[in-house]
C-alpha cells in the first residue's frame, strides 16, 4: 500500500513540477493528446457500429412472398431490387407469361448468387423446339415442336413464316426444304427458338442387284433425287455391269447400300461388316430372304407395320 | 411389268418393220448364252404408238422403206426414250444416201429436235459394258457387200437423254448381220451377235 501510494504520489509530484515549470508546454501537448484520444474513440465507436449493423443484417434475412412480384411486369423491378438493395434468402415468382431471355438469365444468376428461387407459371404452355438436318440431297430440315395438344403452333425462320401446325400427341413436326437462320415457334404467346446445329455429310449410295428394270430405275430414281450412285448389277457369272465407280464398301465412301435381290448375297459378308460399322442398309424384295443379309434385318419382313410416330405432321 | 426382259420389235405403219424376223431369236439366244439376265425366251412385236412399248426396255426398229411416223408414233417414241427406254434404229439398207436413212434421221430429228442425233464416240461405255470393242462398233459383213453405199460406217449415232443413250441409230446393217438362225453360230469363229449383247446389257443397266 505504501509503495503504490508513493508511486502515484511521485507521478503527481512530477506532473505538478512540470506544470509549474512550463505552462505553455502543458497546454499544447495536452490538447494534442486529448485530440488523439478523442479521434481514436470516434473511430472505435464507428467500427463498432458498422459491425453491429452488418451482424444485424446477417441475423435477420428477409423472405419475400410470391405476391411481391406482380406477374412478369414487375419482375424486372423486383430482380433489380433483389440484386442490389436486398439480398433475400429465397424468392418465389409467379409468371403469367414466358419471361424474356434476359429475365430468365437474371433469375438463374440470382440463384447462383445464393438466393433460393422458385417459380410457377400455370398459364404457360410447355414449349420446346428442335431443328435437325435430314439426310437428303435436297438438304431439308426437320422441325420438331413440343406443345400442348390442340394448341396452334406458328413456325417462322429468318425469312418469314414457314407454316402453322396444330399440336397433336404432344407436339408437331414439319420438314422444311430451306430453313434460314434461327427457327421460331410461337405457341399461345410463348416463344421458343432453335437453330440447326448439326452438320451432315452425304456420301454415295451403292445399289446391288440383278441387271434389269428394277435395278436400273432404282439407280436412276436415286440419281434424280440428287444422290451420287454407284451400282454393281449382276449380268453374268463372270462379272457385273458397273455404274459410277464402285469402291470398297465402307462408311467412308457410302451412306447406304441398297440390296434389291439375291445377287447381293455375293457381297453379304462385306455388307455385314459395313452395317456393323454404322453403315445404312436398305433391303428390298428378294434380298430380304438372302441368308447373309437376313441376319442384318431388324425385324422379319411381312409383319404388320409399326404404329405412326408420336408427332403428327400436319397443318 | 414382268421381271423378265422381253426383247421387242417395233411395228410402225410406214415401212417393212418385219424385215429381220430371225434377229430377235438370235439376240435372245446370245443374251441367254453369255449373261445371266432374265430374258424371256420369246420376243414380242409391239406397235410403236402403243402403250405396250413402255413395258420393254429394249426395242429394235429396222426396215428398207421410207419412214414416216404418225403423230402418235412420234409422241410415243419421245415418251419411251424420255422415260428410260432404249431403242435401236438400224438401216437395213446400210446406205446413207438411201431412203430409209434419209427419212429415219429426218423423223428422229423431227421428234427430238434438230441436232439431237449426235455421233457416239467409240470410247462410249456402250462398247465396253459387257464385251469390249476397242475400235467402236464392230463391222458387219454386209457393209462392203456391194449393196447400199458400200461404205464402212465407223460410228453410230445416238439421242442422249440425261447422260444415257435412249435411241441408237446405225447404218451398219446389224439387221442383216444378225438375221440368222441361232444354231448357225456354232459354225462361226466369232459370234457376231456379241455387240447385240452389249446393247441389251446397256438397256438393262442404264
Amino acid at each position: 500500500m505504501r509503495r503504490r501510494g508513493s508511486a502515484f504520489g511521485a507521478v503527481l509530484g512530477s506532473l505538478r513540477s512540470r506544470l509549474s515549470a512550463s505552462p505553455r508546454l502543458f497546454s499544447a501537448s495536452l490538447r494534442r493528446a486529448a485530440l488523439e484520444r478523442g479521434l481514436r474513440a470516434v473511430a472505435l465507436l464507428s467500427l463498432l457500429a458498422l459491425l453491429l449493423l452488418s451482424l444485424r443484417d446477417l441475423r435477420a434475412p428477409s423472405a419475400l412472398a410470391a405476391d411481391d412480384v406482380d406477374g412478369t411486369r414487375g419482375l424486372r423491378a423486383a430482380l433489380a431490387r433483389w440484386s442490389t438493395r436486398e439480398a433475400p434468402a429465397s424468392v418465389r415468382v409467379a409468371l403469367d407469361a414466358v419471361p424474356a431471355p434476359v429475365m430468365r438469365d437474371w433469375i438463374a444468376a440470382l440463384a447462383g448468387a445464393g438466393t433460393r428461387v422458385a417459380w410457377s407459371g400455370r398459364a404457360l404452355p410447355a414449349t420446346a423446339l428442335a431443328v435437325e438436318p435430314v439426310a437428303d440431297p435436297a438438304r431439308p430440315s426437320r422441325v420438331l415442336v413440343a406443345a400442348p395438344d390442340g394448341r396452334g403452333v406458328a413456325l417462322e425462320d429468318a425469312l418469314g413464316p414457314l407454316d402453322s401446325l396444330s399440336a397433336r400427341g404432344g407436339g408437331a413436326a414439319l420438314t422444311a426444304l430451306d430453313v434460314r437462320g434461327r427457327v421460331r415457334a410461337r405457341v399461345a404467346g410463348a416463344e421458343a427458338t432453335a437453330a440447326v446445329r448439326d452438320s451432315l455429310v452425304l456420301r454415295r449410295v451403292l445399289v446391288l442387284g440383278r441387271a434389269g428394270w428394277e435395278a436400273k430405275f432404282a439407280a436412276a430414281a436415286l440419281a434424280e433425287r440428287g444422290w451420287a450412285v454407284d451400282a454393281r448389277l449382276a449380268v453374268s457369272p463372270a462379272g457385273d455391269a458397273v455404274q459410277g465407280s464402285p469402291g470398297a464398301i465402307d462408311t467412308a465412301r457410302y451412306a447406304a447400300v441398297v440390296a434389291l435381290d439375291t445377287t447381293a448375297a455375293r457381297l453379304a459378308p462385306r455388307v455385314a461388316v459395313y452395317v456393323r460399322a454404322g453403315g445404312g442398309l436398305v433391303i428390298a424384295g428378294e434380298a430380304a430372304a438372302t441368308p447373309g443379309l437376313a441376319a442384318l434385318l431388324a425385324a422379319a419382313p411381312g409383319g404388320a407395320p409399326s404404329p405412326p410416330g408420336r408427332f403428327a405432321a400436319d397443318s | 411389268m414382268s421381271a423378265e426382259i422381253v426383247l421387242a420389235t417395233a411395228m410402225y405403219e410406214s415401212g417393212d418393220w418385219e424385215s429381220a424376223p430371225l434377229l430377235p431369236a438370235n439376240l435372245i439366244d446370245s443374251v441367254a448364252r453369255y449373261t445371266s439376265l432374265p430374258v424371256a425366251p420369246k420376243g414380242a412385236q409391239v406397235p410403236l404408238a402403243g402403250e405396250e412399248l413402255l413395258e420393254h426396255p429394249f426395242v429394235w426398229l429396222t426396215g428398207h422403206l421410207p419412214v414416216r411416223f404418225t403423230d402418235a408414233e412420234r409422241r410415243n417414241l419421245i415418251r419411251y426414250v424420255d422415260r428410260g427406254g432404249f431403242i435401236v434404229v438400224d438401216d437395213h439398207n446400210h446406205d446413207v444416201g438411201g431412203v430409209f436413212h434419209r427419212t429415219a434421221t429426218e423423223e428422229i430429228e423431227r421428234a427430238f429436235g434438230r441436232g439431237a442425233l449426235t455421233r457416239l464416240p467409240n470410247t462410249h461405255e456402250l462398247y465396253s459394258c459387257f464385251f469390249t470393242f476397242r475400235d467402236g462398233p464392230p463391222a458387219t459383213s454386209h457393209e462392203l457387200n456391194g449393196w447400199g453405199d458400200n461404205l464402212q460406217h465407223d460410228y453410230l449415232h445416238a439421242v442422249v437423254r440425261g447422260g444415257r443413250v435412249g435411241l441408237l441409230y446405225s447404218n451398219k446393217d446389224y439387221s442383216s448381220e444378225w438375221n440368222f438362225h441361232p444354231d448357225s453360230k456354232r459354225l462361226m469363229a466369232v459370234d457376231p451377235t456379241r455387240f447385240g449383247v452389249n446393247l441389251v446389257v446397256y438397256a438393262a443397266t442404264r
